[in-house]
């Protein structure tokens, strides 16, 4: 099954990095009918165009048409076996053809549901809020300087967020080639759940760091203070969280604490005393 | 009025990493806050906007058909009123609060504009797929470059008319009793308590409800006691979480 791809076959290296480059694209037209289905056909049509006669050329687009939806990294996989798939089509006995094509597309509908929920858990809820997560710590940390510094923050989230976002497209790609239709072995072996669990306890703790780092005294130590602030603060998320598993949406929270903000600020012992809360953001530029 | 309409060009840009082009974050609240702050002279503020919008949003996921709030126009938007109003010496706390208050509506509305045209291009897709049965697949493929031109200027357009309404709200600040500037002000500690409960709500399982409770007692116990340099924390707190994760899954593989 791992046999180098170009042997006997008129697609070369760059056909396959055009595909790949392609495959950035691959939820430019995603619509409610079909989802991600012209991406996936957009992205193909390098090998494809290579290897079908031009009558043969329109079926073969066409059986890319149909539905297809998942999450954009991990399509990696899918569009890597599928690019496979299609060559050893093209090179089998005409006799088998059909056969061959109801295995892509069996290939793609079974693998696209399992995928996007492995991807949409990793990537969309777990490693992006991650790096967001790193990002705003090292904001409130106090070690970027005010002014152009606090660029590094979104840099950091950039530059680790990127590297798990590439790095995953190329080696799903690369796998994808290399399997075929046995792809999904990949996906077990490179245990995504267990990485995705294990970025959860990580980014539990650093979220522990980031409400200390968000309530600490900013003049010095002052532990009544700060044992107060924190009591006050996780009763505070205490009660959001509460609100955003009762399916409350984020919108309507954030309207209900600045109105409950502007309550406080008619209790006539608060008003005035903006001393409180004045200097909350570290990295601004003093005034 | 030239910063705005740069402005506008840049956040339709940025808009199509949202979902048409790569995805590769550029258009995540915490880097347009700063990018768009950085552009007006003041990066600090963008990144306070930014690193709100980016938590208290991060649980509305782009998971099946569902539209998040389009963040990117929120914190493009919301940034550059901030930055508007610390110039005419409001603080930056109300600053904040207030643009992100008038900048919601707009996200929504931008949101809105994205779902006409995900409707749209069924329409655009049937007729690329025409083109396939009628074997002109060159045009099939441009059809690729239409989309992703109607998807910048959808972009454009919504934060040209979001910079123009800002700007709207931007006049009215002054308006503003003392109260409800002050209640503002108050407001982005709240905010942060909303965004780690997103956080905490989105990433933490019960299981991981203890780790978190210690990790918030030892970060304590290490700034407040020890007097550790709170930079040291969150890669403490990443190794441990690191090496724990690590530990565990060791464990049952062994026991699988």
């Amino acid at each position: 099954m791992s046999q180098p791809l170009t042997a006997g076959t008129r697609v070369n290296r760059y056909d396959l990095f055009l595909v790949y480059l392609r495959s950035f694209l691959l939820q430019s037209a995603w619509n409610f009918e079909r989802g991600l289905n012209y991406g996936f056909a957009f992205a193909l049509a390098p090998v494809l165009r290579k290897l079908y006669l031009e009558s043969e050329r329109p079926r073969s687009f066409q059986r890319h048409l149909e539905y297809f939806s998942t999450q954009p990294y991990l399509g990696a996989f899918i569009l890597g076996a599928v690019v496979r798939m299609e060559i050893e089509r093209a090179q089998a006995d005409p006799s088998e053809a059909q056969r061959r094509a109801e295995e892509i597309h069996a290939l793609k509908v079974g693998m696209m549901g399992p995928v996007a929920a492995m991807g949409d858990s990793l990537f969309w809820a777990t490693y992006r809020p991650f790096c967001a997560i790193l990002a705003v710590g090292l904001a409130f940390s106090g070690a970027l300087p005010p002014g152009k510094y606090a660029l590094l923050a979104p840099l950091v989230f950039l530059l680790v967020y990127n590297a798990g976002h590439l790095g995953i497209r190329t080696l799903g790609f690369q796998q994808g080639l290399l399997l075929g239709d046995q792809v999904v072995l990949s996906l077990r072996k490179y245990g995504f759940q267990e990485a995705t669990q294990g970025l959860r306890l990580a980014a539990s703790l650093a979220l522990g760091v980031l409400i200390v780092l968000v309530n600490r005294p900013q003049d010095g130590p002052y532990p009544g203070l700060f044992l107060l602030k924190m009591t006050f603060f996780g009763a505070v998320l205490a009660l959001y969280t509460f609100a955003l598993r009762k399916k409350v949406g984020p919108s309507q929270v954030f309207y209900g604490v600045v109105l409950f903000a502007l309550l406080l600020a008619y209790w006539p012992k608060l008003y005035g005393q903006t001393g409180a809360v004045g200097g909350f953001f570290p990295f601004m530029s003093p005034p | 009025m030239t910063d705005w309409f740069s402005l506008s060009i840049l956040l339709g840009l940025l808009s199509l990493d949202t979902t048409a082009v790569g995805q590769f974050m550029v258009s995540r609240a915490i880097v347009v806050g700063p990018l768009v702050g950085w552009i007006l002279g003041d990066p600090g503020l963008g990144l306070a906007l930014g690193a709100l919008v980016e938590l208290i949003w991060a649980g509305d996921l782009p998971v099946g058909s569902h539209l998040p709030l389009d963040t990117t126009l929120l914190a493009g938007v919301g940034t550059a009123l901030a930055v508007g109003l610390v110039r005419t010496g409001v603080g930056p706390e109300a600053a904040v609060t207030y643009a992100l208050c008038a900048g919601i509506p707009l996200a929504a509305l931008s949101s809105e504009a994205e779902n006409l045209l995900r409707k749209a291009y069924v329409r655009i897709v049937r007729q690329a797929q025409h083109q396939v049965e009628a074997g002109h697949l060159a045009t099939f493929e441009s059809v690729n470059v239409g989309i992703l031109l109607s998807q910048w200027a959808k972009g454009w357009v919504t934060a040209a008319l979001a910079l123009a309404a800002a700007h709207g709200a931007l006049r009215l600040f002054p308006n503003l009793p003392a109260e409800v500037i002050s209640g503002l002000s108050y407001a982005p500690w709240f905010l942060m308590a909303t965004g780690c409960a997103a956080a905490l709500d989105l990433l933490v399982d019960p299981k991981h409800l203890i780790p978190l409770v210690v990790s918030v007692a030892a970060a304590s116990g290490l700034v407040l006691f020890l007097h550790v340099p709170v930079l040291y924390l969150l890669p403490v707190s990443l190794f441990a979480g690191f090496f724990f994760s690590i530990v565990r899954i060791r464990r049952e593989r062994r026991a699988a």
